[in-house]
């Protein structure tokens, strides 16, 4: 079933480069060829109904139920590999929190004046602002993508409300539910979002036990799963904008049948939060509740900022980055930008200010009346833009429940970390495998693309 | 008084002051609103600033910096409840009233090295493709920077009439070709426009009229391969020889780049710039924002 002859030149992630098998994927591939295809077939359709019965969704358009596509064939990641990318990743967030840090309460060199101001999400009110133990990074969220032999590359990161830690607990979850089998030859390394999360809600408060709540933009959001689950996960009131309300002593207030009651801390899923609570900012700025994130982590989500994030490791820890990053162009430089419009075909284009797949454009697979519309567009604002080197990142085998078929498709991996009061970083073994569509290399869900279940094995 | 090719004709400098302030209203009230200022005096040969400040009613947080081209930006973001948000900008300048006596050149843009590539290509309002006949014809022939830049500005000050109201800060170079009508910031467009298209390196430059109070001023100014960025005004026919007439604020590739006041807000409702209006003046020792207050018609704002 899988001697399937797969003549390509990106790296799928079974296979080494010389096409034999990794042997990590051994027994997960004698798995599936025990299984054989037309019982997958329907061990799919068990996951599918299953996620389906859970209201495991990713909303694209409010109107519609749309369960998150996911293809419940694990990705496997030897802890060998893990454990550079785990250090890489904690190493990143401890410089990028330095940076804020020194951003809004210090004076840093790092990153240049009008790139750092010109940024959306920079926050001038919170000049001079410490959050509560200096933490502004809780919750990251990183894509890398693999380029072989354990060379793992970022993308970008996600510091505002990085999403889809959820999703990769549920795939995980519903993927081994249905099918054990799978699981069979391997250790896969556990993690506990709960209890790191948790703590790291405690350690931000002045008391033991705090009340905390996530705060969701709605029902209707496209990551709403995620806010239920999470709010289940952790035990804490899941609320809207409107159920709170900042009291006559300046903290923040939930509205309840029961008796409203004070928060110390809101988890916020939201970004423009004045226009969800009217004042939650200046609760925040009078240190009457904590938030998670911080305000002001957006400025490094910013594509153009990213350049810098390298020389923030070297800066405030001293040391050389551990994980690479996509190679980018900064085109405020004259010769940067004449490179980029005489080698544009080859490149990724990013907006600056641009999540969640859109403003990405990778040049060499639009079609020449798209490509010369953004070359104009390029020539016109350059300012707008970002420009990054194409990476032939790894492919996954999934497989196709209506064919019985298996197939190829580019994969990422989003790894979520969180910081705790105390500056202790956990990130969690595995993350979130986003799935492109067929011929694109974009992965993101809100563009289309599906996930699957990572585990991290030894 | 001297002259020699190069140099320039000496006069006094003039030391003046300028206010700027500008009032929006909204429909409902806005929660954040978060502006980026141009409205600081430009340091170059024309002009040496003193001290210049902006303040926001309600107030806001400011920072200041200096954007890639050299202007200096504040970025003001108000958090403060509101439904009238008033911006006011004062400062001092020196303007040197420079004079230079500048060589004219063959028309040659292989003259211009890397940094100046933005400048001759394409910007957002300004696009040299959309208006090359025009440009062919506006130049008449000339083979020289100066003549072209000469030819280009007065063809614009003849064809194109000063007229409000038919065009937005969004109109490119190329409608304002068609309807042959615009203000100071269209005519500055086609400026560009024609005079990249011309081969001529060209910069759309914000600021005020000295002694025409009012309002903000544009002018453009293109790129001299040996005495760099020089004046030109379509609108009042002027080349080089601004005299103390005007005061500048910024530099960008088109308007898009170098607004006085660009930004965003946050609110259920809309708003409209509801009053703005600018002052230089000769014979003062000194301003501040609050001085540019009593240009509102109402006085202070109540506070």
């Amino acid at each position: 079933m899988l001697t399937r002859d797969i003549s390509k030149t990106s790296l799928n992630e079974h296979l080494h480069s010389d096409g034999t098998t990794r042997s990590v994927y051994q027994p997960l591939i004698d798995s599936l060829n025990g299984l054989g295809a037309p019982e997958l077939q329907q061990r799919w359709r068990q996951a599918n109904a299953s996620a389906a019965l859970d209201a495991f969704t990713f909303m694209l358009d409010p109107r519609e139920f749309r369960t998150v596509p996911t293809d419940w064939l694990p990705r496997l990641v030897p802890a060998d590999e893990w454990e550079t990318i785990s250090r890489g990743v904690a190493q990143r967030l401890k410089a990028i929190n330095h940076f804020l840090s020194d951003l809004y309460c210090g004076d840093q060199q790092v990153v240049p004046q009008d790139v750092m101001y010109s940024c959306q999400y920079y926050n001038p009110e919170l000049q001079d602002h410490r959050p509560a133990a200096d933490v502004f990074v809780h919750i990251y969220g990183i894509d890398l993508v693999h380029m072989g032999d354990g060379r793992y590359v970022i993308l970008e990161d996600n510091l505002r409300i990085p999403s889809g830690i959820a999703y990769q607990m549920k795939t995980t979850e519903i993927g081994l539910d249905v099918l054990p089998e799978l699981a069979g030859g391997y250790d896969i390394v556990p993690y506990d979002i709960r209890s790191a999360y948790l703590d790291m809600f405690a350690s931000l408060c002045d008391t033991d036990s705090p009340v905390c709540v996530l705060l969701t933009d709605s029902k209707f959001g496209s990551a709403f799963f995620e806010h239920r689950y999470l709010s289940e996960l952790l035990g804490i009131p899941l609320v809207e904008g409107s159920d709170l309300y900042i009291g006559h002593n300046g903290r923040v207030w939930v509205r309840s049948l029961d008796g409203d009651f004070e928060v110390d801390l809101v988890y916020r899923r939201v970004e423009d939060l004045e226009l969800f609570v009217p004042g939650l900012t200046q609760a925040y700025l009078d240190h009457k509740v904590a938030l998670v994130n911080a305000l002001g982590t957006g400025a490094c989500d910013d594509k153009l900022v990213f350049l810098w994030v390298p020389d923030m490791i070297k800066a405030y820890l001293g040391e050389d980055a551990i994980l690479e990053q996509a190679h980018s162009y900064d085109l405020r430089s004259p010769a940067n930008r004449q490179y980029v419009l005489q080698n544009l075909d080859t490149l990724v284009l990013k907006t600056r200010q641009g999540y969640g797949g859109l403003g990405v454009f990778i040049m060499p697979d639009l079609d020449k009346g798209y490509r010369s519309r953004l070359s104009q567009q390029l020539i016109e604002q350059p300012q707008v833009f970002i420009a990054q080197e194409t990476l032939d990142f790894s492919q996954h085998l999934v497989f196709d429940e209506s064919s019985g078929e298996f197939e190829e498709r580019h994969v990422d991996l989003r790894v979520f970390a969180v910081q705790n009061g105390r500056g202790e970083v956990t990130v969690f073994p595995g993350g979130l495998t986003r799935v492109s569509e067929a011929n694109s290399r974009v992965t993101n869900n809100s563009s289309g693309g599906s996930c699957k279940p990572s585990w991290v094995v030894r | 008084m001297q002259t020699e090719l190069g140099g320039s004709i000496a006069f006094e400098p003039v030391a003046v002051h300028y206010a700027y302030v500008a009032r929006y209203s909204y429909s409902d009230i806005v929660v954040q609103n978060d502006n980026f200022l141009r409205l600081t005096a430009y340091a170059d040969t024309y002009q040496t600033p003193g001290s210049c400040g902006v303040a926001t009613f309600p107030q806001g947080r400011q920072v200041e910096y200096p954007d890639r081209l050299g202007n200096t930006v504040h970025r003001v973001r108000v958090t403060v409840p509101h439904q009238e948000l008033i911006i006011a900008a004062a400062g001092k300048v020196c303007l040197n009233h420079h004079t230079p006596v500048v060589p004219d050149v063959p028309l040659n843009s292989a003259d211009y090295g890397l940094d100046a590539q933005e400048f001759l290509s394409a910007s957002r309002l300004a696009d040299p493709e959309s208006v090359r006949n025009a440009a062919l014809e506006a130049a008449a022939g000339a083979t020289t920077l100066l003549y072209t830049v000469d030819n280009v500005v007065q063809w614009i000050y003849t064809n194109i009439r000063y007229e409000r109201g038919h065009t937005s800060v969004n109109t490119a170079a190329a409608d304002v070709l068609v309807s042959r009508r615009g203000v100071c910031q269209d005519q500055a467009h086609l400026g560009l426009a024609m005079l990249r298209s011309r081969g001529i390196p060209a910069r759309y430059v914000s600021g005020l009229l000295t002694r025409q109070p009012g309002e903000t001023h544009a002018w453009v100014e293109f790129l001299h391969p040996q005495f760099g960025w020089l004046p030109a005004d379509p609108t009042r026919g002027v080349v080089i020889h601004i005299g103390t007439d005007y005061l500048k604020f910024g530099v960008g590739r088109d308007y898009s780049e170098v607004p006085p006041v660009s930004g965003s807000f946050v609110s259920r409702g809309g708003g409209h710039l509801d009053f703005t209006t600018a002052r230089v003046f000769f014979d003062r020792d000194n301003i501040s924002v609050d001085d540019a207050l009593e240009l509102l018609p109402s006085g202070h704002p109540s506070p």
